[in-house]
């Protein structure tokens, strides 16, 4: 299992935080292992405000970048972003370190917000539309994903890249455009169960790439 | 109904998020009528890859601009003592309203799909729908209060297909949604849910597939169980 994290460049308004509120700068690479995250997990759900800010130090780029991927829209994406980390903040208590790890609990939250957004805020023609055939993670929308270089980053685009094109196309449109499996298959004009398996084949191959244990 | 290898199948678009309301739902109460091994079966491949996104999450890493840290944190600053977090729904905050406009017997049979169009008045719904439901020559319009706010639905019963609008209606409390059902002779239908970040102002959904409803009902619920009718109706609005 992958437990670092990617850099978190954050510079912080002046007046952004009392000090008691937790490191009010980070301008170095932040990385964390499950355990950390976990820690300040737990203190999150004792109403513990400083852990809540290093939790969004430590990983905000992460889910922000991912909302940003599928909304396409800085304004959305903040707004998003704002209510994934305050449902995390309200329901920390929920979380279940033998489920997962605290990193994929805060991309599950801020995916479903992100989908549940886009759904919401264009139609289906509107978001065909909006898909390129050049969809892929790779592609940066004219954002500069400042990561990219970090190893984990890599990594991860590397065993992205071990998928075939169709089963990154259907994943794309799945995960990163937020159609549901039925719009990607009226959307390639295949039928369903061929939609189903490349989803579900891609994400063996990714799993398998990322950790033999997946 | 799902059956078991539809489950294990399913796991893979469900972690995605790549279902509807509805095959969410089905698939939800799938599961709950699976066995133990079946469940846990489905847990392990939707964590499996929900782990994987996560790692994936690495290639599209964004700092966020720094202005919205401290709108975060505000935030929680804003908020009450956590002791004071929600309790139970409120299933008072939903209102009966009286009945609006008549209908008629709608036709057809099927599935149910709910989608939303949010945000202000002008925002286009699935344009497919709406041109289809006001062009038809069977237009029609039910409307009534929902806590204290008012939601209409134009729609077509040769179509089967309808146009929800809530004006002022107030989000539901934080863990609960909205839950919207198409009754009919073989009880109700889930035809879709909002949670508190799904109901703006004013909110437009589609109707599909209203086939055999007589009315849609309201009921406030868990979001933890969005297909599960923890209570009465709170507002109804019939279609005949």
């Amino acid at each position: 299992m992958i437990a670092v994290l990617g850099a978190a460049r954050l510079s912080v308004d002046d007046d952004a935080r009392s000090p008691e509120n937790g490191p009010p700068e980070r301008e170095s690479d932040v990385t964390a292992d499950v355990a950390d995250l976990e820690d300040l997990l737990s203190r999150v759900a004792d109403g513990d405000r400083g852990a809540f800010a290093e939790l969004y130090d430590r990983t905000s780029a992460r889910v922000y970048g991912m909302v940003m991927r599928v909304l396409r829209d800085r304004g959305y994406s903040e707004e998003v972003t704002q209510e994934v980390y305050l449902q995390v903040w309200r329901e920390a208590g929920s979380f279940r370190a033998e489920r997962g790890s605290p990193l994929s609990w805060l991309l599950t939250i801020g995916h479903r917000r992100a989908v549940d957004r886009v759904r919401a805020e264009s139609s289906a023609s509107d978001r065909e539309s909006r898909y390129g055939r050049a969809a892929y993670v790779a592609e940066t929308d004219g954002v500069e994903y400042e990561v990219l270089t970090r190893e984990e980053a890599r990594r991860a685009r590397d065993c992205f890249e071990t998928l075939t094109d169709l089963q990154v196309e259907a994943v794309s449109l799945a995960y990163y455009d937020g159609l549901t499996y039925r719009e990607v298959a009226d959307r390639l004009t295949v039928a369903l169960p061929t939609v189903k398996s490349r989803i579900r084949d891609g994400l063996k191959r990714l799993r398998g790439c990322l950790g033999g244990d997946r | 109904m799902i059956d078991d290898s539809d489950l294990h199948e399913l796991a893979a678009v469900f972690a995605l998020d790549a279902l509807d309301d509805v095959e969410r739902a089905r698939l939800l109460r799938s599961l709950r009528e699976a066995s133990d091994a079946e469940r846990a079966d489905f847990d392990a491949e939707v964590a499996a890859i929900r782990e994987a996104m996560a790692d994936l999450s690495a290639t599209t890493a964004l700092a966020p601009p720094p202005a919205l840290r401290a709108r975060v944190l505000d935030g929680v600053d804003a908020l009450p003592a956590r002791t004071e977090t929600p309790g139970p729904p409120d299933r008072n905050r939903l209102r009966l309203f009286a009945a609006a406009a008549a209908a008629a017997v709608l036709l057809g049979a099927g599935g149910v799909v709910l989608g939303y169009t949010l945000g202000g008045d002008a925002e286009p719904v699935n344009q497919t729908t709406a041109e289809q439901v006001f062009a038809a020559p069977d237009v029609r319009t039910t409307s009534g209060e929902v806590a204290g706010g008012r939601a209409t639905i134009t729609y077509s019963p040769e179509a089967g297909e309808g146009i929800l609008v809530m004006n002022q209606v107030p989000q539901p409390a934080p863990g609960t949604i909205y839950q919207m059902w198409l009754d009919g002779p073989g009880g109700p239908r889930l035809a879709g849910t909002m949670s508190d970040a799904d109901v703006a102002p004013s909110t437009t959904a589609t109707l599909h597939d209203m086939g055999g409803a007589t009315a849609v009902s309201f009921t406030v619920g868990d979001a933890a169980t969005p297909d599960e009718m923890i209570g009465e109706p709170v507002a109804r609005l019939p279609l005949s």
